[in-house]
């Protein structure tokens, strides 16, 4: 006899059920949670999950201006019909930045912020005058998946209607291309194996992307297309030789579109493969990439799950360590940590 | 090419496996309360839930009905919910149906609908996201901490002795300022917030409330100058907000947004090449918790473009009058709907509970049957038929059961020794299957939740205990907010907040310990307080920033790497030291606003009581005294609430402790319900506000409401009734000796006696 026995029913045949969905699963952001974690548990572990604060709020300003901005031009078309101007586009991408300034980010680089506004209206431009805009039938599009123990979740930055009536998915990045490092460094540079495994990153990011389209829509896009902002060529300069305001800059900003050729060829096979220095990556999306990319994203989320249980949140190894500039300078737990 | 409506059904019955339409006839022969849910194509729709009846699955379905079988547009359809847990929960569930029809070999090869395109969320992150796309300058949203330290900022309230404030104190609370020894600042600060919060979301009618005149009956202010006093610090605030929104606001912005040109192609669409539907479907979960200025827009949204109106809720389980929500808005949706010039609603009752065990069911109507006639709570609900027991959980068990202990402690104790046989025996394999729910789960204040975590620490058995409150007793916060103060207060410049002496205190023992840390610690002070030709000072520090360096050290890194719990506190401590940089600390150049402790050549009066003569380069004593009024009092009170949203993930291998808001749209197997020190029914300010706001409310102000009492009960019926139906498997009521006697004189509103006296002992 128990002190619990009023609670245990007699016949046996009921037990205490599980606890259900209260138990609910997390859903992991295949960039803000399992790319953050790999590239730096403890990071992730403080941030994301004890949310300790950003000093200044400068992590992602550049990229959540970028996708913001891109995100608007696509609904700025379906909404008006039209292909916004220069000026529309340099007022979208304002009223972003200031939207994120009130916020109290703030931005580590002002030069570099200028010209990455200022290479985000080429895009659009070339984009408008090749008629790419108007194939672009969703932006931010949110897929979810469900894993068992939790759920991946993606947001595509764009999907592109093909001519042949296909579809590619694209993501915008605002960070620099790994595979130009990669050319330049030597394999035994340790810093080779950082930039290799940011690249492996986008292409898994990419790969699962493909994978949530067929298990949510049971359609496969035909290609997977990276564009690095950073490579999109700057068709007239900067204007004001880094002394006007980041408003000024971009409304006096007047780009011509990038020739139709040289837009093409961004997007030979070699231009678009490891070796390539445009602005397109186009990742293999063969069932065998995926499942391998898959296994390889599952194995991440099982160990975040682990981690979370203990809630501990280590340094990683030495040998593991992320990119310093990358990684570190705008971690919010620096202070605290060895490895910076 | 859609589905009919007898292929959505097949799909879901056959495909899916499941029986989403029950097999309870709202009326006899008729179609289930579910079914109509779902399918009901009235203009307006009052869907009454009760707790445990399959909410979230009918409105699911309802959606997905419209976006499959209906052909409606993803844009087109707004389907709003109370915290983001519950929306991320709907969209999960929507994209895991959706999935599973594109699967089915009958659904109809088709572009299926974006579903991130449907306009889903809470009502502040909708009016964000369409102020964001359709207006043309962005709204900007300042943070709950932000906005509370702003209001401490902006407003003039800090004088208990000033008659203005202490008589507008007291018809706002019921309370005096100036009995409050030490001075509470944040809560002065959060009362007085709250009626300003108030004032906009019960719609009043503001030039009314600025020149006291009411829009019928009289006036209920002591002096007649309160209601002018109340609307300046109002305006006070609103100016120091400069155009940003806090949460309250949103909503009135939102509103406002709503009669722009700029929301037409939101409401109606635009015509040609763009081909953007307009909104046609609104509906409203979680509607007994819409407050009057929701309520309004809600029916402006749908009498601007034509959309049907859909509200889902349960007046019984209304639970957040204290942030100006009422169960009125759900009860009165007819009356509403008439005043809008929309349609008589359709009544469509959820009835079958799949959730708790059929002799909890029966218990839980037995106790609105019995409540009903109490302090005209009869009157103040939907008329609603009984819950039907449709759970799978069965047992010979006691579901519904009371222990009654001489005090809390040995309560506490026995309760723990349940669950640890339960635990042993292997019928709670975790124990996160098991939750206490109480009024409160601070450690301190008259119910002492100590007592609980006492007795299940003793058995090994850890909680869960969100909402402690205890930070001022944490020695690490007590340290960093005593190393702060050293670093930049050389003075002890004068502070009300008598926990500082306390803090620095903590700090001096802590670096009297450790000669690594002593001495990096001195060098760190000459940054801040030093001879005037010194020219070190670090101008682009900010109160973040320095926190962290301090925290770098090893004394703190060591321990904070080492204790979780002690890591998760100075989270949240930095997080407000991210709120106070950007109210209080600052300056502003061409690029906005950097955050920076605000050091400056400085001769005061306040240096000189001290004995400083002349120039003198340290820290602004103003500044300091604003990290004490704003941080310290912070830390002193135990932060401000927990929001509701912060419990995404409830651990499965610890006893969860709960306050009942906090368990709200959760469900446990075992539920112990802690509701020792049982009172009779007291009004508190939200009570006593909405009377006296009444006469300026354009909504209100010729109803006959009930009295602040009688609210008050009517709230603690519904509390009582929310932590009841939690359980799944069993709920035990946990009072002691002293509640059973109160109870037996039939004056404690939410628990009649003859209903505690149908329950068994455990």
């Amino acid at each position: 006899m128990g002190i619990g026995d009023k609670l245990r029913d007699s016949s046996g045949s009921q037990k205490v059920p599980n606890l259900g969905s209260e138990a609910a699963k997390p859903v992991f952001s295949i960039t803000s949670d399992i790319f953050l974690y790999r590239r730096c548990s403890r990071q992730y572990g403080f941030v994301k999950v004890r949310g300790y604060p950003d000093e200044a709020g400068s992590q992602a300003f550049i990229g959540d201006l970028v996708h913001n901005t891109m995100e608007d031009v696509t609904l700025h078309w379906g909404r008006m019909g039209t292909e916004p101007t220069d000026s529309e586009v340099a007022e979208i991408m304002i009223r972003h930045y200031k939207q994120l300034l009130s916020q109290g980010a703030t931005p580590r680089d002002w030069n570099a912020l200028k010209s990455i506004g200022c290479k985000v209206m080429v895009l659009v431009r070339t984009m408008s005058v090749h008629g790419i805009l108007k194939q672009i039938n969703s932006a931010e599009q949110t897929l979810l998946s469900d894993q068992g123990k939790h759920i991946f979740q993606g947001r595509v930055d764009a999907v592109y209607d093909t001519s042949s009536g296909d579809f590619e998915v694209w993501d915008y990045k605002s960070a620099r291309d790994p595979r130009g490092f990669l050319q330049k460094l030597s394999p035994k540079n340790p810093v080779y194996s950082i930039w290799q495994r940011y690249l492996a990153d986008n292409e898994a990011q990419l790969q699962l992307y493909t994978h949530l389209f067929e298990t949510t829509y049971h359609k496969k896009p035909t290609s997977a297309k990276l564009m690095f902002i950073p490579n999109i060529p700057l068709t007239a300069p900067v204007p004001g030789a880094n002394k006007l305001k980041v408003e000024d800059t971009w409304r006096q900003y007047i780009p011509p579109p990038i020739a139709k050729s040289a837009w093409e060829s961004f997007h030979t096979p070699k231009e678009m493969g490891p070796t390539g220095t445009g602005p397109i990556f186009s990742i293999p999306v063969t069932k065998k990439a995926i499942g391998v990319a898959m296994v390889d994203l599952q194995n991440t989320a099982n160990d975040i799950l682990d981690q979370r249980k203990k809630d501990n949140w280590p340094i990683p190894a030495a040998t593991q360590r992320p990119d310093k500039e990358k990684t570190c300078d705008v971690c919010a737990v620096r202070h605290t940590c060895d490895a910076w | 090419m859609f589905l009919t409506e007898p292929e959505f059904f097949h799909i879901l019955k056959n495909d899916l496996n499941r029986v989403p339409y029950g097999s309870v006839p709202s009326t006899s022969g008729g179609p289930t309360g579910q079914q109509l849910g779902i399918l009901s194509n009235s203009q307006t729709n009052w869907i009454l839930a009760g707790p445990g009846t399959g909410k979230t699955e009918t409105l699911v379905l309802r959606t997905l009905r419209l976006l499959l079988v209906d052909g409606v547009r993803p844009e087109s359809i707004v389907l709003t919910t109370f915290t983001d847990r519950a929306a991320r929960e709907l969209f999960e569930r929507l994209s895991e149906y959706l999935n599973q029809f594109l699967r089915s070999p009958s659904f109809p090869k088709t572009n299926p609908p974006d579903i991130s395109r449907l306009w889903l969320g809470t009502l502040h992150g909708l009016a964000m996201r369409i102020m964001g796309e359709f207006q043309r300058t962005p709204p900007s949203l300042i943070s709950e901490e932000e906005a509370m330290m702003l209001f401490m900022r902006s407003v003039d309230f800090w004088e208990g002795n000033n008659p203005l404030n202490n008589t507008l104190y007291t018809d706002l609370t019921g309370k005096t300022m100036k009995k409050e020894f030490p001075p509470k600042p944040i809560n002065w600060a959060k009362n007085f917030r709250a009626a300003v919060n108030r004032v906009i979301e019960d719609d009043l009618e503001i030039d009314a409330l600025k020149t006291n005149k009411p829009l019928s009956g009289s006036s209920l202010w002591s002096v007649k100058n309160n209601a002018p006093r109340l609307v300046e610090m109002m305006e006070k605030y609103h100016q120091a907000l400069k155009g940003r929104f806090d949460f309250t606001l949103l909503q009135s912005g939102f509103l406002n947004f709503l009669s722009t040109k700029e929301a037409v192609a939101f409401l109606d669409g635009v015509s040609g090449n763009a081909a953007r539907p307009g909104l046609t479907h609104i509906i409203v979960d979680e509607y007994q918790d819409a407050n009057p200025i929701q309520e309004r827009i809600y029916f402006t949204l749908a009498t601007q473009s034509g959309a049907t109106l859909t509200v889902v809720g349960d007046d019984d389980q209304s639970l957040y009058r204290f942030r100006g929500a009422t169960p009125d808005a759900l009860v009165q949706f007819g009356k509403q709907c008439t005043i809008y010039s929309l349609p008589s609603p359709t009544k469509i009752e959820l009835l079958e509970n799949r959730r708790s065990h059929p002799d909890i069911v029966e218990s839980l109507n037995e106790y609105i049957s019995k409540c009903i006639p109490r302090a005209a709570f009869g009157v103040a609900r939907s008329p609603k038929s009984p819950l039907h027991a449709k759970s799978s959980i069965t047992g010979t068990h006691l579901s519904i059961s009371t222990i009654i202990e001489s005090d809390g402690e040995s309560l506490a104790k026995k309760v723990a020794n349940i669950v640890h046989d339960l635990y042993d025996g292997g019928e709670i394999t975790h124990l996160g299957q098991v939750a206490i729910l109480a009024q409160s789960t601070k450690q301190t204040g008259i119910a002492k939740f100590s007592k609980w975590e006492d007795a299940f620490s003793k058995l090994a058995m850890p909680l869960n205990n969100p909402g402690a409150k205890n930070l001022h007793t944490i020695i690490i916060v007590k340290q960093l907010m005593g190393c702060i103060s050293l670093l930049l207060d050389d003075i002890m410049v004068p502070s009300k907040q008598l926990d500082v002496k306390a803090h620095r205190k903590a700090a001096t023992v802590l670096l009297k310990s450790d000669k690594k840390f002593n001495k990096w610690f001195d060098d760190q002070r000459k940054n801040f307080i030093l001879p005037i030709n010194s020219k070190s000072w670090d101008k682009d520090l900010s109160l973040l920033g320095l926190a962290n360096k301090v925290l770098g050290q090893d004394v703190f890194s060591t321990r904070i790497n080492a204790h979780p719990f002690d890591a998760w506190i100075i989270g949240w401590l930095l997080r407000q030291f991210a709120a106070f940089d950007q109210v209080f600390g600052g300056y502003t150049n061409k690029n906005g606003k950097i955050p920076h402790i605000d050091g400056s050549y400085w001769t005061s009066s306040v240096w000189k009581t001290q004995g400083f003569k002349g120039k003198r380069r340290g820290v602004d004593p103003g500044y300091i005294q604003r990290l004490y009024t704003n941080l310290a009092a912070l830390v002193k009170s135990g932060g401000h609430d927990t929001p509701t949203d912060d419990l995404v993930n409830l651990p499965s291998d610890q006893v969860n402790a709960l306050t009942v808001h906090q368990s709200k749209g959760l469900s446990f197997p075992i539920v112990f319900v802690d509701w020792r020190n049982v009172r009779e029914p007291y009004p508190g300010s939200s009570h006593l506000q909405e009377t006296q706001f009444q006469p300026f409310s354009p909504r209100n102000h010729a109803l006959t409401l009930p009295s602040p009492v009688e609210r008050a009960a009517h709230d603690s019926i519904r509390k009582f009734f929310v932590a009841l139906s939690r359980a799944k498997y069993a709920v035990v009521l946990c009072l002691t000796e002293k509640d059973k006697l109160a109870i037996a004189t039939d004056s404690i509103a939410e628990i009649p006696s003859d209903w505690f006296n149908s329950l068994q002992g455990l």
